[in-house]
């Protein structure tokens, strides 16, 4: 299992006025977060709105510089966006939009959109390498004459997919992927995401609000929640036996035909980044909130059983077992 | 009785497409074949040299009002033939308006494109001379540089194309941070595409609908422009001529040989409403959220 | 709202700076000062006095700031021609543009609005058709083609009305028509497509839906909405009054400033261009200014923006 992509404390801050003359606030979409990408292996990225995922997913890339903290890939350290380097690293690594139609120009045909990447970095191109990749994302070789607007949703991110598969990347970043669209589909691209990644052993990087689609497709979870990851762990393990207080709200919240036992609802305002909580970001709305959650900030780290979690009472919790 | 608020605006559209090309615009459109053609063919169609004299036949009336087909439009003071006359006109101020309109957009939309893909400095930069451009009505811009600069048909052209450029600024600007953002700029750009990739291959193409609309709107502007200030004597200079400063020339001799300025006048007129209609019809067409 | 205020109070001041700093950079452009002022056939020490004394000899950021300050002082320089002070001769034709522009600017308004309105409540009636049909005819006839037609009519054939001059209010009826046509036509087009934007707007369907009698559904919602925008352009025309009157005038001989910028401009008379240009570009600020605070008034969104942050949300 080797390391594709490193991303180390990275740090991502936005300016942002409130109203035409006041003060500035620093908004703080992703605070000290580290993660690992296994080259054939998918991490899940799951949280709510606002949390950060998809500044995430641009900042692993490099779409954006993140202000502190690095990206590094394969061990040297991300291009800066926009430079030569960086250019030819995008064979390797791209990305599947949350809206497929506003990914793709309307303007030109599904065929020519395929195309484009293998053009841009000098790969064979041709008519019998679109109909490949359209076949392969689950489309017809007609789709090529198609335009965009004349697709269905689903059809639509299958295209873009087929676009991202164009020079055979080793990483795939999926934002929000199926939000978008149908319920009925959504499980058809999901299959096809897993597939395709089996069969060509990408590693991905899966972000979603909707837990149990990252649970299906995902090699390894991890919780985000105002720009931290909470906890990270193994998919079947985090959902059936979540360490950390929000993680354990979330799963309790994925509806279950026939579950017994209660729904946790947390209390308090939803997640603000421009208005950031002292000490654990999440002690607002902990019921089990102590002292020490308030003042210190919880670090990311392994507990005896491997799994990742930055709280302080999963922790202690652990300490008291072992005592 | 007003109408219900329930105005069927999408009844409108596909009703509009069955009918395909309604008679105003067709008319518009032979219109402006017409003119282009004359303006094309000026040398060849022109029954005289603009400049040629006939002093026999001052101020001779055109046809209908007792004159001969030697000056099927009558002349002028100087026995020029006023149908000649027209007709370098009409090519005159089409050459200046087609290139006063192209100049501004081009640098209108450079400029655009330049302050979107850079932003920062170089956005403020474009934005705080569309503001300059904005805090004066273009006519006293246009008599400022006039008269510090004099006129010449070079400087006159370059003038007038920027008389609507912070338009195209703002249109390529804006349409080109939406698609930056979250769009098919930015996907492609992923891709690994260079930036004259992202804006030539696809923003460009996705803009130019709206551009050649505000194009089209702005045109008769030009041409109203134009002839304003040649009408004042401060536009085209003689020997030179076109239909404003015809109609300028024309003002002396309104109670006795009005058909001087009239028929430059109508020419104006008509060019000016078959572009505007031919600009509205475009616009609904392409792009209804242009105003 | 005050900083709002003194926020656009400074922008204003920034963009009439802007307008001095382009008359300089424009006026040292065009050539030398001295020649263009004084005449390419001047004697040599004339043109030299004339430098010394406009102190064209000094750096160029000292001119700068010398003409700077003399703007600021109110001293914008002598008319070629006649040798007053360009501020006097300016002055002193204002009121007799005034005398055009508000008549002209009263019946834009009390025409072109109503008819706009009008026009977009019964959409595709006979009405709104003929509206537009005489909106565009306004728009595309230019103001020198109307006017030499109303004095061909009115003047020439019928012997109605006066041609030319300002003798007396008679002199002002075809001038003040000629103006006010053009715009109202302008202003009747925008306000119907203003107010067909509102209207097709989802809370206009709500509000009659919910059984508010249409009148008031136009009253109380789509006007009040629909006023935002035109505002906007009546600003604008407000702050454009010169540059409309500068053709009429010339038309009819009509002794205001723009027919004083005609002449300057034909006699290349820098001093009053820029008399003229600094009162054109003060004029469409202040209206850019009053448009802005109306705007403040008129659209709650803009209010709660500028009040102070509220917190989070």
């Amino acid at each position: 299992m080797t390391k594709l992509l490193e991303a180390r404390d990275l740090v991502r801050r936005y300016s942002m006025r409130t109203g035409a003359f006041g003060r500035a606030i620093e908004v703080r979409a992703v605070d000290g977060l580290s993660l690992t990408l296994e080259a054939g292996r998918t991490l899940g990225l799951v949280g709510e709105s606002g949390c950060g995922k998809s500044t995430t997913g641009r900042l692993v890339l490099g779409l954006e510089a993140p202000d502190e903290g690095a990206v590094h890939v394969e061990g040297s350290p991300m291009p800066p966006a926009g430079s030569l380097a960086w250019r030819r690293l995008r064979a390797r690594m791209q990305m599947v939009f949350q809206d497929p139609l506003g990914a793709l120009d309307r303007r030109l045909t599904i065929g020519t959109q395929v195309e484009e990447p293998l053009i841009i970095h000098g790969r064979p191109a041709g008519s019998e390498r679109i109909t490949a990749l359209l076949l392969e994302a689950g489309l017809r070789a007609d789709h090529a004459q198609r335009y965009p607007h004349e697709l269905s949703g689903g059809q639509r991110q299958r295209a873009v997919l087929a676009r991202a598969l164009a020079t055979a990347p080793d990483l795939l970043v999926c934002d929000e992927p199926i939000s978008a669209l149908d319920v009925s589909i959504q499980a058809q691209v999901m299959n096809l995401l897993m597939e395709i990644q089996a069969r060509r052993g990408m590693a991905m990087l899966f972000i979603s609000h909707d837990l149990r689609a990252v649970r299906q497709v995902s090699h390894r979870v991890a919780v985000m929640y105002l720009g931290r990851i909470v906890e990270e762990g193994a998919p079947d393990d985090v959902l059936h036996a979540p360490a950390h207080p929000y993680a354990r709200a979330l799963v309790s919240a994925i509806p279950h035909p026939g579950r017994r036992g209660q729904r946790i609802l947390l209390s308090g305002d939803p997640p603000n980044p421009a208005d950031r909580p002292s000490g654990c970001a999440f002690h607002p709305r902990c019921v089990d909130a102590f002292a020490r959650c308030r003042v210190e900030a919880p670090a990311l780290r392994p507990r005896t059983d491997g799994r990742l979690v930055a709280c302080h009472l999963a922790h202690a919790a652990e300490l008291e077992k072992v005592a | 009785m007003p109408e219900a608020p329930f105005a069927p605006a999408a009844m409108d559209a596909p009703q509009m497409r069955r009918r395909g090309v309604p008679l105003p615009i067709l008319f518009a459109l032979g219109w402006l074949g017409l003119m282009l053609v004359v303006a094309l063919m000026a040398d060849w169609i022109s029954p005289y040299a603009y400049t040629s004299l006939d002093l026999r036949n001052r101020l001779s009336p055109p046809i209908g009002l007792g004159g001969t087909w030697l000056h099927p439009l009558g002349t002028d003071e100087l026995g020029r033939d006023v149908l000649a006359r027209l007709i370098y006109s009409i090519r005159t101020s089409l050459l200046i308006a087609f290139g006063a309109t192209i100049i501004g957009a081009l640098v209108g939309t450079s400029l655009g494109l330049l302050a979107a893909h850079f932003r920062g400095l170089v956005e403020h930069a474009v934005m705080a001379l569309v503001d300059f451009s904005a805090s004066l009505p273009f006519l006293i811009l246009a008599l400022a540089v006039l008269a510090f600069f004099g006129n010449s048909l070079v400087l006159f052209i370059c003038l007038l194309g920027l008389h609507a450029w912070e338009r195209y600024a703002r249109i390529a600007r804006g349409l080109a941070i939406s698609a930056a953002a979250q769009g098919y700029a930015a996907a492609v750009r992923q891709l690994g595409a260079t930036p004259w990739r992202v804006h030539f291959r696809h923003v460009l193409p996705n803009i130019a609908s709206t551009l050649i609309v505000s194009m089209t709107l702005a045109f008769p502007e030009i041409i109203l422009l134009e002839s304003g200030l040649s009408f004042l004597g401060l536009g085209v200079q003689p020997p030179a001529t076109s239909l404003g400063s015809m109609v300028g020339y024309g003002r002396e001799y309104l109670t006795r040989a009005p058909w001087i300025l009239l028929s430059p006048a109508i020419v104006i007129v008509m060019t000016t409403f078959a572009v505007s209609l031919l600009g509205d019809w475009l616009r609904d067409r392409l792009d209804p959220t242009l105003t | 709202m005050l900083r709002f205020l003194a926020g656009r109070l400074l922008r204003a001041a920034f963009t009439i700076a802007m307008v001095v700093t382009f008359a300089f950079v424009v006026l040292r452009l065009s050539g030398d000062p001295a020649q263009i002022i004084m005449g390419a056939d001047a004697p040599p020490e004339a043109i030299d006095a004339f430098r010394a004394a406009w102190g064209l000899d000094e750096p160029l950021w000292r001119q700068y700031l010398s003409y700077f300050s003399a703007i600021l002082h109110g001293d914008l320089g002598r008319s070629m021609r006649d040798g007053r002070d360009a501020i006097t001769l300016v002055a002193e034709r204002i009121p007799a543009t005034l005398a055009l522009t508000v008549p002209a600017l009263i019946i834009k308004l009390a025409i072109g609005i109503p008819a706009g309105i009008l026009a977009a409540l019964h959409r595709n009636s006979l009405l709104d058709r003929a509206v537009m049909a005489l909106a565009v005819a306004g728009f595309t006839v230019p103001s020198f083609v109307l006017g030499l037609l109303l004095v061909l009519v009115f003047a020439v054939q019928l012997g109605w009305l006066p041609s030319g001059g300002h003798e007396s209010w008679r002199h002002a009826i075809l001038p003040v028509i000629t103006l006010g046509v053009g715009g109202a036509a302008v202003l009747a087009r925008f306000t119907r497509s203003a107010m067909l934007e509102v209207l097709g707007q989802s809370y206009i369907r709500t509000a009659s839906a919910k059984g508010v009698p249409w009148r008031a559904v136009v009253w109380g919602h789509a006007l009040p909405n629909a006023a935002i925008p035109t505002v906007t352009i009546v600003g604008f025309m407000v702050g454009s009054l010169i540059a409309g009157a500068v053709v009429v005038e010339s038309v009819f001989s009509w002794p205001g400033v723009g027919r004083l910028l005609v002449v300057a401009v034909a006699n290349r008379d820098l001093a009053v261009v820029q008399c003229i240009l600094l009162l054109v570009a003060a004029t469409m600020v202040t209206s850019n200014l009053i448009v802005d605070l109306l705007y403040g008034v008129l659209d709650p969104r803009l209010r709660r923006s500028v009040g102070r942050a509220q917190g989070a949300h």
